[in-house]
């Protein structure tokens, strides 16, 4: 009882003691600020409002070419995405990947087109195409056991493979990799950056 | 009279110079803000330009991409090779932009540029295609293969030639730009190459850009 006694009355000092030294500064610094008549930065005062005019539109500037590099920078992919989902839409229909039944894929045309002996096939397959963009197109299986990887050979060997900017996109498909098994997959379009896009 | 300058503390010197300071900061500020405004006139106008040749290609790739799924068909019924029409003046990019009709359209074999200029200067916009074109029309097509490979390449009369070789030709041919006018209507069709190797008769497809 006394300890809890002793320990408000310390309370209670400290609390009057911040308030004193609140009012204190406050009498002191509105004496100090607004009731200062020297004049001190009175001739000066249009040149700092400048300055901070100058530093917020140069702030400003910056901000906006920032944001503009931003956009240049991104601007490939958001460019390019419409083509590479085109190729992708377009690709699920290609006669050469499909199988018998309409709009399934065939994993036995896919074996021919993306193995060894595919050469001459992948040469008519990317015929109709420019070459103006080099792209790959990756198909797997939904449960990641089975993948082919359909490339153009319009570039060097290893170039899809290095670090240059790209964009891919993805449909939904079905594979037939038997006749009596179809599966869930996807088929992606992966479109890389070149010095002249 | 330098004892009379040198003795006049009424600070008129600070009070010019400070004012000087102003006023010159000032011009400098409203220049910097209007040259800033005409850059974004100038941006604006190249973001235009960009949206057209971008609208040129979708439309191209578009027709590019219809002729690829009717590839291969051979020995069966090929759909009916369709003629599209665009026109730069039913777009309201076109109308809004500020270069008019003085838009010049050139079409190759491998991309649309667009070229205009406006307040002396000059703006271009290039976009590739992602399918194979040529800028001339069926005929020129049907004709130039005949010239180098004895045959036109229709499913009647396929071409017996190297497919690397029609590639490289068909390349070549689509090097030369075709200028196009923006006022008028521009012909998208897609055309089917035929080609007899030892596995038998494939087709491939490209997109003939002509006026």
């Amino acid at each position: 009882m006394v300890v809890s006694l002793s320990t408000n009355k310390v309370g209670s000092l400290f609390i009057n003691n911040l308030l004193a030294a609140g009012r204190k500064f406050w009498e002191k610094s509105d004496t100090s600020i607004l009731r200062d008549e020297r004049g001190t930065l009175e001739p000066h005062s249009d040149l700092l409002a400048t300055a901070l005019a100058v530093i917020g539109f140069v702030v400003f500037a910056a901000l906006l070419s920032r944001a503009y590099m931003g956009y240049e920078d991104s601007s490939f992919a958001l460019e390019n995405y419409e083509s590479a989902s085109l190729l992708a839409g377009t690709l699920t229909e290609a006669p050469a990947f499909r199988a018998e039944s309409p709009g399934i894929l065939s994993a036995s045309a896919l074996d021919k087109l993306s193995g060894p002996d595919g050469q001459d096939e992948r040469m008519k397959f990317f015929a109709a195409f420019s070459g103006n963009y080099p792209f790959l197109v990756e198909i797997r299986t939904g449960d990641g056991r089975w993948q082919w990887l359909i490339d153009p050979e319009i570039v060097e060997p290893g170039y899809l493979m290095g670090k240059q900017e790209k964009v891919a996109a993805s449909v939904p498909v079905v594979i037939e990799l038997n006749p009596a098994e179809s599966v869930p997959g996807t088929l992606t379009v992966v479109m890389y950056k070149t010095p002249w896009m | 009279m330098v004892k009379d300058f040198l003795g006049d503390d009424s600070a008129w010197a600070d009070f010019l110079i400070s004012k000087a300071a102003l006023i010159l900061a000032s011009v400098i500020l409203f220049a910097a803000l209007f040259q800033l405004a005409a850059g974004f006139k100038g941006l604006e106008a190249q973001e235009q330009l960009d949206f057209l040749a971008r609208d040129f290609k979708t439309v191209v790739d578009q027709a590019g991409a219809e002729s690829f799924q009717e590839g291969y068909k051979v020995g069966n019924q090929v759909g009916n090779q369709e003629e599209l029409s665009f026109r730069f003046d039913e777009n309201e990019v076109f109308l809004a932009s500020p270069f008019g009709e003085n838009i010049e359209v050139c079409v190759s074999g491998e991309y649309v540029h667009l070229k205009a200029k406006y307040d002396e200067k000059s703006f271009s916009a290039v976009r590739p295609f992602a399918f194979r074109v040529l800028p001339f029309n069926e005929s020129v097509l049907r004709e130039k293969l005949n010239t180098k490979f004895g045959a036109k390449g229709s499913e009647g009369s396929p071409l017996t030639a190297d497919l690397l070789e029609i590639k490289a030709f068909l390349q070549v041919s689509g090097t030369e730009e075709a200028v196009l006018n923006a006022g008028e209507s521009i012909s998208i069709k897609k055309e089917l190459i035929y080609v007899k190797d030892s596995e038998g008769v494939s087709a491939f497809g490209c997109v003939l850009v002509y006026q």
